[in-house]
C-alpha cells in the first residue's frame, strides 16, 4: 500500500523564485488498483508519480510504502524497490535507443540479484511477447515506432514482475487506436494483481481507469471512482 | 556473468569512443615516454656531473651512456693532477709526458720480452724506484745501475722490447720509455710533471685493482681518440637539446591529455541519458561509475599492448631510439593516473546526478 501525507515538493528552494510543484498532498493507493493522475500541464502530477517511484524525494511530509517510512529505506533498498518493486513506463519511453529491444528489457534483470544470467535472455522474451511486439525482439529501439517503443517499455516494465507500474503520459505521443492497446495492456496486467498509477491529461484515458485523482496547483482537487 | 554482459553491451554502446581512447592512449604513452627520456637523460646527467664532477674535471666519453670522470683515474692524487691539468689547460699533442697507470700484476701476469730482470714486487730497492726502460734508452741508462733524475734514484731492472712498449701505448710509441713500480710513493710531481724530456713514464701503483686498470686502460684510449670533453659543455647541449624537444613533447602531451580527458567527459555527457534510464530501472551509480572505470583500464591495458607489441615500428616511425622498456613502463603508469583522474571527475558526476531534473 502506498500513503502519502502532506506530502511537499518544491524545486529551487534556494532560488528566489523557488516552484512549489506539489504542495501537500494526501493520497491513498491500495494495492491493485488502477489509478489516473489527472492534471493540466505543471500541475504537479509527474512529480507526484516521481515521487511515488522513488525517483524524486519529497521536501516535506511522509512517504508510508508498504507500512515503513521512505526515508528509512537505505539507498540500496531503493535500488531494489526501483528495480523490483515498481515499474516505470515514461511519456518518452525511456529506452536506450542505440540498444536492441531485448536488451533494454535484459536490463532491469541484470540490475536484479535474483535473476541469474542464463535466465534473463528466456524472461525478457517472454515479456516482450506478452507486450505485443515478439517479432521486435532485436530490432534497435531508434529502428521502431512510437507504438512499439512504448510496448517495449511496458515489457521492460514488467519483466521484474513488479508490484506497481507508474506510467507518466503513456499515451500522449500515440494515436487513440494504439493508445488503447497500451491501456488494454495496463487493464490486462491489472487484473493480474499489478497495480497502476498513470498521469495523464486525457479525460479519456483516465475514464479507463477505475480511480481518478485530479490534481491542480500541487493539490488533489478531486478524487473520484 | 551479468557485470561482462553489462561491460559488453557499453563498449558496444561506446565503440568509438572506445577506439579514439585506445588511439589517445597509444599516443600518450609515446609522448610520455619520450619526454621521459628527454628529461631523465638531463637530470641523470646533471646528477652523475654535480657529484663527480668539479671546476677542474674534464669528462671522458666511454660510450654512448657511459661517461667517466677523468680525475677518478687513480687514487695517485699526483698523476691525478696531471691528467686534469694536461687535459684540461692545453691539447695532448702538446705535452711531452705521457702518464699511465698500471696494475702491479703487469710485472706477475703479463708475459712481457725484456732484458735484464722483471721487476720484483716483492723485492725492497730501498730509496730507488725500479724501472723498466726502453731498448733505446737502455743504451743511455745502464740495466742494472742506479741514476739519479732530477732529484730521483732510478734502479734500472731492465729494458722492455718495442712489442711490449707498443702493447701498452698504441700509438704513443715513444723511446723514451720508462716503466716505474712506485710502490713507496717516491715519484714527486714534479718528477712527473716534467716535459722537458720526450718521454712516457708509466707508473705501476700497488693496490690498483683490475677494475680500476680496465677502465683506466679505456680512458686512455678514449683520451687517444680525442673522445674527452668539456662537462659543463656537455651538460648546456643536454640542456638545449631537452628544453627543444621537450617543450615540442609537453606541447603535444598536454594535448593528448586535455583530448583524453576531454574525450571521456564527452563520452559520459553522450551516456548521460542512458545512465539515467538504467538508474530508473534499478541500476547502482557505484555500478556505471565501475562500468566507466573497467572500460578505460581496458582501454589502457590495449594501448599499453599495442605499444609494447609494436615498440619498435613505432620507434621506427617517429624516429626516435628513445622508447626504453622503463620509460614505457613509466608512461602507462602516468596513464593510468589520467585514467584515475577521470574515473574520480566522472564518479563524482554520476554520484551527483539526479534521475529527476529540474
Amino acid at each position: 500500500m502506498i500513503c502519502l501525507k502532506n506530502i511537499v515538493k518544491i524545486y529551487n528552494r534556494k532560488s528566489s523564485q523557488p516552484t512549489r510543484a506539489l504542495d501537500g498532498v494526501d493520497l491513498v493507493i491500495n494495492n491493485g488498483e488502477m489509478l489516473a493522475i489527472m492534471g493540466v500541464s505543471g500541475s504537479g502530477k509527474s512529480t507526484l508519480l516521481n515521487i511515488i517511484g522513488c525517483l524524486d524525494k519529497a521536501t516535506d511530509g511522509e512517504y508510508i510504502l508498504d507500512g515503513k517510512n521512505i526515508n528509512e529505506y537505505k539507498s540500496k533498498e531503493i535500488y531494489v524497490l526501483r528495480n523490483k518493486k515498481f515499474g516505470f513506463i515514461l511519456q518518452n519511453y525511456g529506452l536506450v535507443e542505440d540498444k536492441s529491444v531485448l536488451t533494454n528489457v535484459m536490463y532491469p534483470l541484470a540490475f536484479s540479484k535474483d535473476v541469474g544470467y542464463f535466465k534473463m535472455k528466456g524472461l525478457a522474451k517472454k515479456a516482450i511477447k506478452n507486450a505485443g511486439i515478439g517479432e521486435l525482439t532485436r530490432k534497435k529501439v531508434s529502428k521502431i515506432s512510437g507504438g512499439q517503443k512504448q510496448r517495449a517499455a511496458i515489457a521492460r516494465a514488467i519483466v521484474n514482475s513488479p508490484e506497481v507500474i507508474l506510467a507518466d503520459e503513456p499515451t500522449a505521443a500515440l494515436d487513440h487506436k494504439t493508445a488503447d492497446e497500451i491501456i488494454g495492456l495496463l487493464k490486462k496486467l491489472n487484473k493480474n494483481g499489478t497495480t497502476i498509477i498513470v498521469v495523464t491529461h486525457d479525460k479519456r484515458i483516465a475514464d479507463m481507469c477505475d480511480r481518478i485523482v485530479c490534481i491542480s496547483d500541487g493539490r488533489i482537487s478531486e478524487d473520484s471512482k | 556473468m551479468k557485470f561482462l554482459w553489462q561491460l559488453n553491451e557499453d563498449v558496444k554502446s561506446n565503440l568509438l569512443a572506445v577506439i579514439l581512447i585506445v588511439l589517445e592512449l597509444v599516443f600518450a604513452i609515446v609522448c610520455f615516454s619520450v619526454c621521459f627520456e628527454l628529461s631523465g637523460s638531463f637530470v641523470t646527467s646533471v646528477g652523475f656531473f654535480a657529484k663527480d664532477f668539479n671546476d677542474n674535471s674534464l669528462a671522458v666519453k666511454l660510450s654512448e651512456i657511459n661517461y667517466s670522470v677523468i680525475n677518478d683515474i687513480t687514487e695517485n692524487e699526483n698523476v691525478k693532477n696531471i691528467y686534469t691539468a694536461s687535459f684540461y689547460t692545453g691539447s695532448y699533442e702538446n705535452q711531452n709526458t705521457y702518464i699511465g697507470s698500471f696494475s702491479e700484476n703487469v710485472f706477475n701476469d703479463l708475459d712481457l720480452s725484456y732484458k735484464g730482470e722483471m721487476i720484483d714486487t716483492t723485492k725492497d730497492y730501498g730509496n730507488a724506484v725500479p724501472c723498466l726502460v726502453s731498448n733505446i734508452l737502455s743504451k743511455v741508462f745502464e740495466i742494472g745501475r742506479t741514476y739519479n733524475l732530477d732529484g730521483t734514484d732510478f734502479y734500472i731492472s731492465g729494458s722492455l722490447n718495442d712489442d711490449n712498449i707498443y702493447y701498452m701505448l698504441g700509438d704513443l710509441t715513444s723511446d723514451a720509455f720508462f716503466m716505474c713500480y712506485d710502490k713507496n710513493n717516491i715519484l714527486p710531481s714534479s718528477e712527473l710533471n716534467r716535459s722537458s724530456t720526450n718521454n712516457a713514464l708509466i707508473t705501476a701503483k700497488d693496490g690498483i685493482s683490475d677494475t680500476i686498470l680496465s677502465k683506466s686502460l679505456d680512458e686512455i684510449s678514449a683520451i687517444e681518440s680525442k673522445n674527452y670533453f668539456d662537462w659543463r659543455e656537455k651538460l648546456s647541449d643536454d640542456f638545449d637539446k631537452m628544453s627543444g624537444n621537450l617543450i615540442i613533447g609537453f606541447l603535444v602531451l598536454l594535448l593528448s591529455t586535455v583530448g583524453f580527458l576531454a574525450n571521456n567527459i564527452l563520452s559520459f555527457n553522450q551516456n548521460q541519458r542512458s545512465y539515467t534510464n538504467q538508474l530508473i530501472v534499478g541500476q547502482k551509480k557505484g555500478c556505471i561509475t565501475l562500468l566507466f572505470a573497467t572500460r578505460l583500464v581496458i582501454c589502457t591495458a590495449i594501448s599499453s599492448a599495442v605499444v609494447l607489441i609494436f615498440k619498435d615500428k613505432i620507434s621506427a616511425l617517429i624516429e626516435s631510439e628513445v622508447m626504453t622498456y622503463d620509460n614505457l613502463i613509466y608512461s602507462i603508469l602516468t596513464c593510468l593516473v589520467l585514467c584515475l583522474i577521470c574515473i574520480i571527475v566522472i564518479g563524482l558526476r554520476i554520484s551527483k546526478a539526479e534521475i529527476v531534473e529540474r
